[in-house]
């Protein structure tokens, strides 16, 4: 809804508006009706005026439009109603887009170009299932499956994303291939918690999968944004059965919890496991053909890398569909994957010219 | 304005890629490199410090391993691999079958002897180099070694088991675990009458006269005939799953050709649903293929069944399950003979918590199977005895399991620790033969020291107390423990603060601080004490919720200890159960609410307070209750049977006549939603209480329920008559209303409804009830709905469209077919009625989510309607559709052509889903 600057701004301001008096009450004043479910969901734990900003901002970001007026537009006009200390024009202009529902982050979701540089290629279908999956809260569930490559790249966009955004947070855990018969349910539990930065406790009747979903679901529902877990390489057959447990109750719990399901979602990639507690209207399915990519993806991520050159003041290259279908011809013929990986790495490259 | 660049040249371009190309070749030398790192690294399950990784073989090495091995790594995630990186498994996979070609194996380990560590590393190498324990003889963790190793190896000309093999053995393994740990050698004594209790109904004798018969070539199999359930029940850590568990590890060590087939589900496991039969299947049927893989029909039936479940998730499982175990059971007879098949159900208390009833379809279907199969055995094990079930006609057999005997007890707590048998026989002589008390002793005395004073002083066991109860002594047992906690303020937590089902840091501060006299100040302090009472591992046992992480007392101690805190200090207790209401109350979520009844039930109070939702509609909130429901007082207790709770006995016993009269109508409707054979349960019970009715009572309007249902119209409205002629001279209005609703339902369509529904017109109003009036306008509507000139629809419809949003999801639900003669009448004229019932049908908490029908057209409707709403809804931009607002009337037509019930006002049956979001560690 906002960018990450303004969210930061308006943290700033609405800590120091809540300073003055008891928070709750400037919460009602706030938000009027809308007040009493913000009071309370409030964590029994703040203790510091940011700390009640950070959470009255999240539960905005978090509601996005379904209020109207949306709770954002209600605390920006608000804060400008009482006088900010700096920052006056910014949030005009922030309330203003709140008000015509445009949220300066769509763009992002069309990118070519993420972290580090690295292109993005083609995947028109998953960007506006993800836009969808991430924006609104009825589908806990993404997977990513189908023959064409690239199916693990899918993180690069949501770590994009993550790096764009103080809402999302993206936790990538990764099993490798035929790892499973020794990849433990801590483990997995571990690698989901630790972003948080809380760990796996080591008593014993805290270790079941059970017990470590309540545990991740807890701890996830405390933390601030929207947690997208995305866990790739948990279709291999030799699992430990806790492990696949651990994943199907928190699937499960997420799908079937809208509080749940406001604060975090799961991608699966290459997860073909049946998924009896979910309804289907739950999961989000994309699927890569083969060939993943065509001529004109190359074509639309060279057009983005120039507008990304010009921007930078560097030349800009010319015939880019001699030049698309030049790289596809130099491609290796074997394997979608390999192919894949050529064109990311000479995409790179020609990012450096 | 600055001056655009000039362009870069396709032809530039490609030339550059070229370029680039050549570069990312590697020439023969890096080649050479590489494969020598690949083999180093081939034969390390993970490598801790890839800088000093030794290549293998004579190479100049002019790039580091990290280099030339960037995109063959990946990260090691499983501890028991060790190291940081490994290769992944198929560039492995390629070097140790040029390594295996090359017989450079050894060369390869002796490369880096210093990355040669850990458990999976130690199976690596017995498996490259030999010799390898059979997988009989491995354990489950070195098994699970084993097929990691396995599976870097497969594709390797290494000779090894086949993984398919390794797979199975680790299931069983994994299937024998929780037996192991109960009841293995090491655990278990003692039992023997009750083992031998066990092995007579089953129809089997003690394994060593098994091995006896087979060496005599004398064992035959005897034609079993049908028998009745057994079911084994006792007070918590009395040994009940043990015992099970040890008769079901004796037979696997048994050969073969003596060894009885069986299934273990325990309802302790989520994933095992009562309520969903097929998954009961695919468990039985996979643990039958563990204990004889040779039988590969077993294996066909079981890849059938799991994809049934897997496509049948909510539909019609019954029959299907049906099929499948009558498949299973005709395999057991042709591969094993007339042996019996054991199924034992365990921690069945997690069924009868949230709704025995639930069980019925599945006890249906053991039934008919038994008649196929009298070689069937069903054992089930739980707190309560099962009184639902009926095999070969009769209820189930009994098995109470109590105190061990004297010897049993000595070697129970040489198990414990208590290595000094005279030590021993002076403890049970001091405590008793029930393992929790032994148990407990033991832990004590290793606190205090076992000289004889110590033992002599474990009870104050006088001739006063010679004859003192199990419960008593348990709880002495405990204050002893709780005696000995050091910290003052830790000890005044516990005792009395454990009558808290749950205890938090914020619990800790906002409940227990004053009348523990705790004397802290803040959350930071409350959390440092949560800490040092967790440590108390003998009192406590941590609980991750799904709210917070929680401290809660050990289930088997709990009900001993809570007795002995009341009567200890009861105005404390009133006290802290008074500030949980207070501090609950103000707290959100479904957790809090269930805190918040338990701690009034505690007080006597209430179940409703004044405008609120009733908190026992929730499903998780009533199992959350009945969990704990024999901690309450009985005056508590007698309250919540007239919801249908299951109260024991004896407590019942007490109850006055309205209060049973109140338990047993709520009992029947809690009965009519599973099926003949359970309402056919819920007639008897209706017969015994129109025996025992005297005047105007709600026995009449059930007993008419249940005929109604039975589709005995006839005898419905003969006992709605009688409850009538009853109730009106009694002036009784609300129960003459609740009858006339039974009444106009039953004669919907018919000449005589015009009458009834004028007389519920009049007793509607009258009570201002709601769902009576809607009922009431509904069923008028429908009359005259093709009569030409009629009023009666468009005022019908008016008044219906303005009463349905003051009614809940609940009343909503229990008018679904009431709602379904006018639904698109009402949807046509006022819209936003097609709004309203979609926000009550994808309310997540609703019975439209939670519903879970056996009958696949019910289930296939409710999901339409379901998945049809939450797509229409989902989307901000088609909710104005009028086209949609009309899909969700025609679903809504749907379910109700096909809906099972014929009385209105029946809740549905849960599926697992409707009691997940509040799982209670078993009280």
């Amino acid at each position: 809804m906002l960018t990450r600057g303004e969210l930061d701004l308006v943290q700033g301001q609405l800590a120091s508006a809540l300073s003055v008096g008891d928070p709750k009450n400037s919460i009602t004043a706030y938000f009027g009706s809308a007040a009493g479910d913000i009071l309370l969901k409030l964590p029994t734990n703040l203790t510091t005026y940011d700390e009640y900003a950070v959470y009255v901002i999240d539960y905005c970001v978090r509601s996005r439009w379904i209020e109207t007026p949306s709770l954002m537009e209600k605390l920006l006009s608000k804060l400008l109603a009482g006088g900010v200390s700096h920052g006056t024009a910014e949030l005009e202009a922030a309330l203003a887009r709140v008000k015509l529902r445009q949220d300066p982050n769509e763009r992002f979701y069309s990118t070519y170009w993420v972290l580090r540089e690295q292109p993005f290629l083609n995947r028109q279908s998953l960007r506006p299932l993800l836009r969808r999956f991430i924006e609104s809260s009825d589908r806990a569930l993404m997977r990513i499956g189908g023959p064409g490559a690239g199916k693990s790249y899918t993180g690069e966009l949501l770590d994009y994303l993550a790096s764009l955004s103080n809402e999302l947070h993206f936790v990538p855990v990764r099993l490798n291939d035929k790892e499973g018969p020794t990849y433990t349910v801590e483990s997995l539990a571990g690698y989901l918690l630790s972003p948080m930065g809380l760990g796996v406790p080591e008593s014993s009747s805290s270790c079941d999968a059970g017990a470590l979903c309540r545990l991740i679901l807890r701890s996830t529902a405390r933390q601030l944004g929207l947690w997208i877990f995305v866990l790739d390489g948990f279709g291999q057959p030799d699992l430990q059965p806790e492990v696949k447990e651990l994943l199907r109750l928190l699937i499960s719990n997420c799908s079937g919890t809208n509080d749940y399901r406001r604060k975090m979602r799961f991608v699966l990639i290459n997860y073909s496991e049946p998924l009896a507690d979910i309804m289907p209207a739950a999961i989000v399915d994309d699927m890569i053909p083969l060939p993943s990519v065509c001529k004109q993806d190359l074509i639309d991520c060279l057009m983005q890398l120039n507008e990304l050159r010009r921007q930078q003041g560097r030349p800009t290259l010319d015939g880019l569909d001699t030049i698309a279908a030049g790289m596809l011809a130099g491609a290796p013929p074997a394997g979608d994957k390999e192919r894949l990986r050529y064109l990311y790495d000479g995409l790179m490259a020609l990012a450096t010219v | 304005m600055s001056a655009e660049l000039p362009g870069i040249p396709a032809q530039q371009a490609l030339a550059f890629l070229r370029e680039w190309n050549k570069g990312r070749q590697l020439d023969q030398r890096q080649l050479d490199q590489r494969r020598a790192y690949r083999h180093a690294a081939a034969v390390l399950a993970g490598i801790d410090d890839i800088g000093s990784l030794n290549p293998l073989g004579p190479v100049s090495p002019s790039l580091s391993a990290a280099e030339v091995l960037r995109d063959d790594l990946v990260p090691v995630n499983a501890k028991r691999v060790g190291g940081r990186v490994m290769l992944s498994a198929d560039v492995r996979r390629e070097a140790l079958a040029e390594l295996v070609g090359e017989h450079g194996l050894s060369a390869a380990l002796a490369a880096n002897p210093k990355e040669r560590t850990g458990p999976v590393q130690a199976q690596f190498e017995n498996y490259l180099m030999g010799p390898v324990k059979a997988i009989e003889k491995q354990t489950l963790p070195e098994l699970e070694d084993s097929l990691q190793v396995l599976l870097w190896l497969d594709g390797v000309p290494i000779e090894h088991p086949p993984l398919d093999d390794v797979r199975r053995r680790l299931d069983y393994l994994r299937l024998l675990a929780p037996f192991e740990s109960l009841a293995g050698d090491a655990v278990f004594r003692g039992r023997q009458r009750e083992m031998d209790d066990l092995r007579a109904y089953v129809g089997v004798l003690p394994p060593d006269s098994l091995l006896a018969l087979i060496a005599n070539k004398a064992l035959s199999w005897i034609r079993p005939t049908q028998r009745p359930a057994l079911t084994v029940f006792g007070p918590g850590g009395v040994g009940k799953s043990a015992l099970v568990a040890r008769f079901m590890l004796e037979h696997t060590r048994l050969p073969e050709a003596v060894r009885i087939p069986f299934a273990y589900l325990d309802f302790d496991r989520p994933t095992l649903d009562i309520g969903r039969p097929l998954t009961l299947c695919v468990e039985m049927i996979r643990q039958l293929h563990l204990q004889f893989p040779i039988h590969e029909n077993v294996n066909s039936l079981l890849d059938l069944v799991v994809k049934q479940a897997a496509a049948m998730a909510d539909t019609d499982q019954l029959s299907a399950a049906r099929a499948a175990l009558a498949d299973l059971l005709g395999l057991i007879q042709s591969m094993l003979g007339l042996r019996p098949y054991v199924v034992t159900l365990d921690t069945f208390e997690e069924v009868q918590y949230r709704r025995e009833a639930s069980a019925f379809p599945f006890w249906d279907m053991l039934t008919a199977l038994q008649q196929q199969a009298p070689f069937l055995r069903v054992v089930i094990s739980g707190r309560a005895p099962v009184e639902s079930l009926r095999l070969a006609g009769k209820p189930a057999d009994s098995l109470e399991i109590g105190s061990l005997d004297h010897t049993a007890a000595i070697a129970f707590l040489r198990a414990q620790g208590i290595d000094n048998d005279d030590i021993a026989a002076r403890i049970v002589n001091q405590v008793g033969g029930v393992p929790l008390s032994l148990k407990l002793a033991a832990s004590l005395i290793k606190r205090i020291g076992a000289d004889a004073r110590n033992i002599d002083n474990l009870t104050d066991r006088s001739s006063f107390w010679f004859s003192a109860s199990d419960e008593l002594i348990q709880g002495q047992l405990f204050e002893r423990i709780l005696g000995h906690i050091h910290n003052p303020q830790v000890e005044r937590l516990a005792h009395p603060g454990l009558v808290l089902r749950r205890i938090t840091p914020e619990v800790i501060l906002n409940v227990l601080n004053e009348p523990c006299s705790l004397a802290i100040t803040s959350l930071t302090e409350a959390e440092a004490l949560f800490e040092k009472l967790r440590k108390e591992t003998a009192l406590v046992m941590i609980n991750q919720d799904e709210g917070a992480e929680e401290l809660v007392h050990r289930s088997d101690l709990r009900r001993i200890m809570l007795k002995l805190l009341v009567q200890k200090a009861p105005a404390q207790v009133r006290d802290i159960h008074k500030r949980a209401v207070d501090w609950y109350k103000t707290r959100p979520g479904l957790r809090a609410r269930a805190e918040e009844l338990y701690h009034r039930l505690q007080l006597g109070e209430g179940i409703w307070q004044p405008n609120t939702k009733n908190p026992l509609d929730d499903r998780s909130i009533r199992f959350s209750i009945q969990t704990s429901l024999e901690e309450l007082p009985i005056e508590s207790q007698l309250l919540l049977a007239g919801y249908g709770f299951r109260v024991p006995k004896e407590i019942l016993a007490r109850a006055d006549r309205d209060e049973r009269e109140a338990g047993m109508v709520a009992e029947i409707e809690e009965l009519l939603p599973y099926g003949p054979t359970s309402v056919e349960q819920a007639a008897a019970i209706a017969r015994e209480l129109l025996s025992q009715a005297n005047g105007a009572s709600p026995a009449y309007r059930a007993a008419a329920r249940v005929a109604f249902q039975q589709g005995n119209v006839a005898q419905g409205l003969r006992v709605v008559e009688r409850g009538l002629s009853l109730t009106i001279p009694a002036n009784n209005t609300i129960q003459t209303l609740e009858l006339l609703r039974e009444k106009a339902w039953a004669l919907l369509g018919e000449p005589e409804e015009k009458l009834v529904l004028g007389q519920l017109n009049e007793y509607a109003r009258r009570h201002q009830n709601k769902s009576a009036i809607l009922q009431q306008r509904s069923q008028s509507a429908w009359r005259v709905r093709d009569q030409p000139g009629e009023r009666e629809t468009a005022s019908a419809l008016a008044e219906i469209a303005g009463l349905l949003p003051d009614m809940t999801t609940g009343q909503i639900w229990e008018l679904v077919p009431v709602l379904g003669l006018m639904v698109r009448g009402l949807v046509t004229f006022y819209p936003e009625v097609a709004d309203l019932l979609g926000s009550r049908v994808t309310d997540e908490k609703s019975p439209f989510q939670l519903a879970s029908f056996a009958d696949s057209r019910v289930q296939q409707a409710l999901q339409m309607l379901v998945n049809d709403v939450t797509d229409a809804w989902g989307s901000e931009a088609l909710v104005s559709d009028l086209g949609l607002r009309m899909v969700v009337a025609e679903r809504f037509e749907q379910l109700c052509a096909v809906w099972p019930y014929r009385v209105l006002q029946v809740q549905p049956p849960y599926g697992s889903r409707g009691s997940q979001d509040l799982r209670e560690v078993a009280a």
